[in-house]
């Protein structure tokens, strides 16, 4: 299994680019700390005014009572159990209906499929906010109000935007492979699953990784279909510490911190298949 | 004869077959909504009341009399000007940086790509802290190198400024997907140029780029689509426009005449102008595809 | 190669043993009186005031046993489009709690239930004869009532005594006339070394409201015509813009941008002495008692101009209940209503008002022995309930589209103050675009 690595570099090379990396994390990380370090303030600390020095950023002593104050503010693991079931079902659906959408984009013809994909492109232009309405009104007559099925059923109907990411992945396949898979005797979904698939681990995990993030995150669609609050998500919860109407800033970082973790983790342990994709060489 | 023609049916059938999903979905869940957001723009509508029929009223006043109209689309469209360049640079940048092989890469990337998964909601309001005149991170640290840092969000160029610098902070969600292409090149490649000579220069010029040009086009179209929708951040951290209106994006306006105003027949024509120009802007890209993108099938 | 397998068999067990852990312990929470009707309030409060809020529900739903009142409390981004989308959807909430500045224009587009038509006989003479005039007419559209408040806002000066002290002023006596307080500002301005402003004395805003006090205001009348370039709104845009100058305009949005709005009501600068004078809330005289009892305050209305002003000017805002069109279970909301806002037990309603430190809908509630009461623990408040009572306290228009003037106000006084534009040039401009607005409105068939 030859990797597709980066590069093989001299010791000084290294040493540059460990350099650059820690160089430009700063400005990338330096939000963040901040954000958890505000978390383990009080408010004095927070709005004190004073010199800039490294106990503004790591607090002394450190409080850690925003934490439980948070969590006691919203049923966590009520919106946690709801926001895996939507993250775990939303995953399946899309990466599974776009990577099948994709493959007839990328790898088959048929009349008509040039202009398919490019209204599926145009479908993404349109802001969602005018065809909110109608779309409510479409789930309310079907009868779906209240439940999770608007937020679920549409995303087996493959996104566009996977759709379009995988159809790239799956275009620089060489169609010899295919070529000689069909010779083999295969049928597209043999080719399908068996040849293209494996070798665009990558760009799956993107998608899926993608698509949990995404929900995760969601926070219009769960409010405007949702009116129960025993179904809402940790998005829904998180925006209850933002209003004008007595939002609490340390809590608003704790539970944002709270929020962002587990998807911190996921991202590091998912990114080993970005780092392990088999290279497209043809070694079998 | 018959038989060519037999499996051309049938190959036509299975393409039709895999796309069914999303040709399924579109027909029931887009079309119609598409449709009749269309019909909208044509009508005067508070969404209670039935719509009323006022023909090209609502896009004739949007283009001759709206003032606003003009300026927030000014807006949206110097944000993509800047931003979807940058983004791509800088983001084709960070994947190379981080696509090298050294021990502790994997936080290294962790770290570049968690600012594109904090809520919105999180950062939007870290921002607002971050950039306050007097007390923010920002200004206390050019303090420190004695320059009196401006009043960010709340000053004309600024605010429009440290939206775009959010948006780039942000970049790291593309650079995963620049990663994962810059995986999916064949080694041999590489090692052919080796043998041939070549530094690692010329291998980035010949070898990575060309590679990596399909998913360039990707984050290229879906820059240009998100810049001009951009709506989130602008909406939280600058609800009425910004200073001096420096920041009223044109979906933020177009949210105010949808929601704030009860205007939907006016928003709907709005959102098809928008649409429009996203089409034709995209449609051109993708006529460019031929001169530079590169597909290894 | 061998770890491989394992290390996925692990992470799957790990994955599903979570799972299981947060299907079992994630339960919903059930509902206090299930047997009763339900009534579904939709509100916007968070944090603390949530808190306060659900004291009044609960006070309520012990109060009877045919209904429970059920509050959800809804983020305030995105809450615009749910609640159109509730109501049109055919699932709404039974009462909502809005802004004032939203309710013509949902009753202008039919949104909302008329509330005079559930009302009995004395009741209607009871709101219609007894409110406080400007309380009652932001509710109103067209002469019907489709808004009542549970409170409704007001703004005045809240003086720091001791600060006052400290710089040879007397508390006690305060100036009749708004350049005496600006003056007083003035001297009560601290700065540090660098120049920056680190208490502000006294600073005006809100051109809608300093219009009043001015004796103007912005308004459209019945008959069309517009009170909105006005010589009294110039002059009043005139006097936040050139304090402003007087100040310095780049330090003085330093430093109200250093002042927390984002924080909760517990670290109001006023509270830390970060503001010697400032124009603020009624609620605020509750949220003084609950954190900083000791401060030693006044609270005066804001003085008018020496010539050509109003005294006791102002504008009244604030949070009112609808009920939309489609409601399921108006009954309910129209008894919770009735209840919170006290048109028919002002006594009792007045527990609630003071819960969060609302101005009431009434000089019955203000006048009743609870409310009494908690006014000799809050003497202070007294001075909102004097304005509220004058002829010079209004409403603001009852136009359909009076979220877009509230915007084009905004928005002229942001340019004014950043210097773009001249106030004259401001406000001539918000008139023309508001008309061409309005113009527009009529040729696409918007009845005005």
């Amino acid at each position: 299994m030859t990797n597709s690595g980066g590069p093989r570099l001299s010791t000084a090379n290294k040493v540059a680019v460990y350099a650059a990396l820690i160089v430009l994390s700063i400005p990338a990380l330096l939000p963040m700390l901040w954000m958890v370090s505000t978390s383990l303030k009080t408010n004095a600390q927070i709005f004190g005014k004073g010199e800039l020095t490294l106990s503004s950023l790591i607090p002394m002593p450190i409080n850690v009572k925003n934490y439980p104050d948070a969590l006691q503010n919203m049923p966590f693991l009520l919106y946690l159990r709801n926001t895996l079931l939507l993250c775990v079902t939303t995953v399946i659906g899309s990466v599974a209906s776009s990577a099948v959408v994709a493959y007839g984009f990328a790898k088959l013809n048929f009349p008509g499929r040039g202009a398919m994909f490019g209204v599926m492109i145009a479908t993404m232009a349109l802001p969602g906010q005018v065809t909110m309405i109608p779309v409510f009104n479409l789930f309310r007559s079907l009868g779906w109000y209240d439940t999770y099925l608007p937020l679920i059923v549409p995303s087996f109907a493959a996104s566009a935007y996977y759709v379009f990411l995988l159809t790239q992945f799956f275009r620089t396949v060489p169609t010899e492979m295919s070529e000689a898979a069909k010779v083999d005797g295969a049928n597209e979904w043999t080719i399908f699953s068996r040849l293209i698939l494996p070798l665009s681990k990558p760009a799956l995990a993107t998608c899926a990784l993608f698509q949990f993030i995404g929900a995760w995150n969601d926070f219009l669609g769960p409010l405007l279909y949702i009116n129960d609050p025993a179904k809402y998500t940790l998005a829904y919860g998180l925006q209850q510490f933002v209003s004008h109407y007595g939002g609490f800033f340390a809590q608003l970082m704790a539970a944002a911190t709270i929020f962002t973790l587990p998807i911190i983790v996921l991202f590091f342990f998912a990114q080993k298949t970005f780092i392990q994709g088999i290279s497209t060489t043809g070694g079998k | 004869m018959a038989r060519t023609r037999n499996h051309r049916a049938r190959e036509y059938l299975v393409g039709y077959l895999f796309v069914s999903p999303w040709l399924i979905g579109f027909l029931a869940f887009t079309l119609w909504p598409f449709l009749q957001s269309i019909y909208l723009s044509f009508t005067r509508y508070n969404i209670v009341s039935p719509a009323k029929w006022v023909g090209g009223a609502n896009y004739r006043m949007l283009l001759t009399e709206d003032p606003l109209f003009w300026h927030s689309a000014w807006v949206t469209i110097r944000f993509a000007l800047v931003f979807v360049p940058l983004g791509i640079v800088i983001g084709v940048g960070l994947a190379l940086l981080l696509n090298v092989e050294v021990k502790g890469m994997a936080i290294f990337r962790t770290i570049f790509y968690l600012p594109s998964i904090v809520p919105t909601v999180a950062t939007s309001v870290l921002f607002i802290w971050i950039l306050n005149p007097n007390i923010g991170l920002v200004n206390r640290m050019l303090e420190l190198i004695g320059v009196k840092g401006p009043a960010w969000l709340k000053t004309a160029p600024w605010a429009a400024h440290s939206l775009v610098l959010m948006a780039l902070w942000g970049v790291g969600g593309s650079m995963v997907i620049y990663l994962a292409g810059l995986k999916d090149i064949p080694q041999y490649l590489y090692e052919a140029a080796t043998i041939d000579g070549a530094n690692a220069l010329r291998k980035l010029r010949h070898i990575t780029l060309p590679m990596m040009t399909p998913v360039i086009f990707f984050n290229l179209i879906m820059g240009i689509i998100g810049a001009f929708q951009y709506f989130t951040q602008a909406y939280v951290m600058t609800p009425n426009g910004g200073p001096e209106q420096s920041t009223y994006f044109y979906s933020l306006y177009l949210y105010n005449r949808a929601w704030k105003y009860v205007d939907m027949g006016y928003a709907s024509a709005m959102a098809w102008m928008l649409f429009l120009v996203i089409v034709i802007t995209t449609a051109l890209v993708f006529r460019t595809q031929r001169k530079w993108v590169h597909y290894g099938g | 190669m061998a770890a491989k397998p394992i290390r996925l068999w692990l992470g799957t067990a790990v994955a599903i043993a979570f799972t299981l852990f947060v299907i079992v312990f994630g339960r919903a929470t059930p509902r206090e009186y299930p047997k009763r009707i339900p009534v579904r309030f939709w509100h916007r409060w968070q944090g603390d005031w949530e808190k306060q809020v659900k004291k009044i529900v609960d006070m309520y739903n012990r109060s009877q046993d045919r209904f429970e009142v059920v509050p959800v409390s809804l983020p305030g981004e995105g809450s615009d489009a749910k609640f159109i989308l509730g109501v049109t959807g055919g699932d709404p909430p039974d009462l909502m709690s809005m802004g004032s500045g939203s309710v013509p224009n949902l009753a202008a587009n039919g949104f909302l239930s008329d509330l005079g038509a559930m009302m009995t006989p004395p009741e209607k003479d009871q709101f219609f004869n007894h409110s406080y005039p400007a309380i009652r007419d932001i509710g109103m559209f067209r002469g019907k009532v489709y808004g009542m408040t549970i409170g409704a806002d007001m703004m005045a000066l809240y003086v720091n005594a001791q600060q006052l002290r400290d710089a040879g002023y007397d508390p006690d006596h305060f100036p009749k006339t708004l350049e005496e307080v600006e003056e007083m500002g003035m001297k009560l301005n601290q700065r540090d070394s660098k120049g920056n402003l680190t208490r502000l004395g006294f600073l005006l805003s809100d051109i809608g409201f300093v219009s009043h006090l001015f004796g103007g205001g912005f308004y459209v009348n019945e008959d069309g015509s517009l009170k909105l370039n006005t010589p009294e709104n110039v002059r009043a845009l005139e006097s936040i813009v050139d304090y402003r100058k007087r100040i310095g305009l780049d330090n003085v949005i330093r430093f109200q941008a250093g002042l927390n709005d984002i924080e909760g009501a517990a670290s109001w600068a006023f509270m830390h002495g970060d503001l010697s004078i400032t124009y603020d809330g009624q609620w605020r005289v509750e949220e003084l008692r609950k954190f900083k009892p000791d401060l030693d305050y006044r609270v005066y209305p804001v003085p008018p101009p020496k010539d050509g002003g109003v005294p006791l000017g102002g504008l009244v805002g604030g949070n009112y209940m609808v009920v939309p069109i489609s409601a399921r279970h108006k009954e309910g909301a129209w008894e919770f209503l009735k209840f919170w806002s006290g048109l028919d037990n002002p006594d009792r309603a007045a527990t609630c008002y003071n819960v969060g430190g609302w101005l009431p809908y009434s000089p019955s509630v203000a006048n009743s022995a609870t409310f009494q009461r908690w006014l000799k623990n809050d003497k202070q408040f007294g001075a909102f309930l004097e304005i509220l009572a004058s002829p010079n306290c209004k409403a603001p228009p009852p136009i359909a589209n009076l979220a877009f003037l509230n915007d084009l106000i905004a928005q002229a006084e942001d340019e004014a103050e950043q210097g773009s534009k001249s106030p004259k040039q401001a406000l001539k401009e918000l008139e023309q675009k508001f008309v061409k607005e309005r113009d527009k409105r009529r040729a696409l068939g918007y009845d005005e």
